[in-house]
């Protein structure tokens, strides 16, 4: 009986919602300020052109999936690495993207070497769309050296990843994708490069879940 | 029973097309759910959680009226964005309510909800109207008004703690527009969180229009009215199993 109930409920709410108006409308625009001047029209219709033609068989399977929730996080984020402790940790760290974003630093006690880790899950479908234009990162071949520091590609079993470096203020920058589903960056501090590979190696990747 | 009362008393606000009517529709709603599902031994905390969502409910949609210099569309962005995190913030809490009254009750504060979301639903007819191709002018103003807008945001992101000396945002803008800039700026930050370290001329503009867009045909989808009211249907279902409704 409630389901009858609640079908009527339903048929009743569609028709009110086809026969109301669609209310009021705004009509300020936004203030007249600099606009950004490389985003033209034809950039958009071809981008609105590719998101018709585009079906990426590998979003599409992400887009279903569940992503990981805090408590998977949690029992996967290490506490130490190395000579590391971790000092800050956040899971769903940007809830406002509607993805699941973990971002996690690490810092020696003693010395000014820090770690940070940002890691977003692929899965559902807004994280399905933030990772997409990551999935192909071998697209960027480009290696480039400069005074300040480097930029180069590297693929190591497999995994294709971006490197930088920043003399100035000795950073390094790690980006990559783990098994299509997971988009990884890795920032250090007064880390060496040897240590920025062993650093990164100490977390389980493997162990997160496949697409 | 009091569960289709509920939706019933919910379907008024779709016929809502001004603020106006919505809020004093929501003061009723709130009383009508005050009154028919709230238990008479209710307990006074959970008394006060359901005062505090209805106050919450009402600042986001009275937001609206302080934000004259920005677009209609960015408001709607801004209202569709505060509603899905109070959506989703109620979801998560449903999953690990242990108490069968406090889940009922969260319950019927979804229902609310998906009930606001027909008050705006001017919101999603001009949002669909832009998504077509052929306002492409109109669309192209929204995407640079909104990178505008994430470019203030980004900065005020505090993923570590206060980052003060970063933040773009005026000294002085109040409460409110602050809310908004970090709201809907923040929405399309994951782009920027993980391609702005890469340099390289194959990173242009169009995988974040393109990231822009599909954010904005996502909110459209997935909280318009028809589906919001088709998930009020089965947020009603899941009430009447309940063994304490």
């Amino acid at each position: 009986m409630n389901y009858i109930k609640l079908n009527l409920a339903l048929f009743f709410s569609l028709t009110i919602l086809l026969n109301s108006g669609c209310g009021e409308k705004k009509n300020s625009r936004v203030k007249e300020s600099e606009k950004e001047p490389y985003i033209t029209e034809e950039i958009l219709e071809e981008v609105l052109d590719e998101i018709q033609a585009k079906q990426n068989p590998i979003t599409e399977k992400l887009k279903k999936l569940t992503p990981l929730s805090s408590t998977d996080m949690d029992a996967w984020m290490p506490d130490k690495l190395g000579n590391l402790h971790r000092v800050n940790y956040k899971t769903n760290a940007m809830p406002a993207s509607f993805t699941f974003v973990t971002i996690a630093r690490f810092k020696s006690l003693n010395t000014s070497e820090q770690l940070d880790i940002t890691l977003m899950d692929g899965a559902g479908p807004m994280g399905s769309m933030a990772i997409a234009p990551f999935l192909d990162l071998e697209r960027i071949t480009r290696a480039t050296s400069t005074d300040e520091g480097f930029q180069k590609t590297i693929t190591k079993n497999g995994t294709v990843y971006i490197q930088k470096y920043n003399e100035q203020d000795d950073t390094y920058f790690l980006q990559f994708t783990n098994k299509d589903r997971f988009i990884v960056k890795i920032e250090t501090q007064n880390i060496t490069e040897k240590s920025l590979w062993e650093y990164a190696s100490q977390f389980h990747f493997n162990a997160l879940p496949k697409i | 029973m009091k569960t289709i009362y509920i939706l019933i008393t919910a379907l008024f606000l779709s016929t809502t097309s001004s603020y106006a009517q919505l809020e004093g529709l929501l003061g009723d709603i709130m009383e009508e759910v005050q009154e028919k599902v709230g238990d008479a031994q209710q307990d006074a905390a959970e008394t006060a959680s359901m005062k505090e969502f209805k106050n919450e409910l009402k600042e986001i949609l009275a937001g609206i009226n302080g934000l004259d210099k920005y677009s209609s569309e960015l408001k709607c962005i801004y209202l569709i964005l505060k509603l899905a995190s109070l959506d989703q913030g109620l979801e998560a809490k449903i999953q690990n309510a242990g108490n069968c009254k406090k889940k009922y009750d969260l319950y019927g504060m979804q229902l609310m909800v998906k009930a606001s979301y027909t008050g705006i639903g001017y919101c999603f007819d001009s949002l669909t109207e832009l998504l077509d191709e052929s306002n492409s002018s109109e669309l192209l103003e929204l995407i640079r008004d909104y990178i505008e807008l994430k470019n203030l945001a980004i900065d005020c992101i505090e993923e570590y703690g206060p980052n003060l000396d970063s933040c773009k945002i005026p000294k002085g803008t109040s409460k409110l527009e602050r809310d908004f800039i970090m709201t809907v700026g923040s929405a399309i930050t994951t782009y920027d969180t993980f391609s702005d370290g890469i340099d390289d001329e194959s990173w242009d503009n169009g995988d974040r229009i393109s990231y822009i867009l599909k954010l904005l045909s996502y909110l459209v989808e997935e909280y318009n009215p028809v589906s919001a009211l088709a998930k009020s249907i089965e947020i009603g279902a899941n009430m009447s199993a309940l063994p304490c409704k």
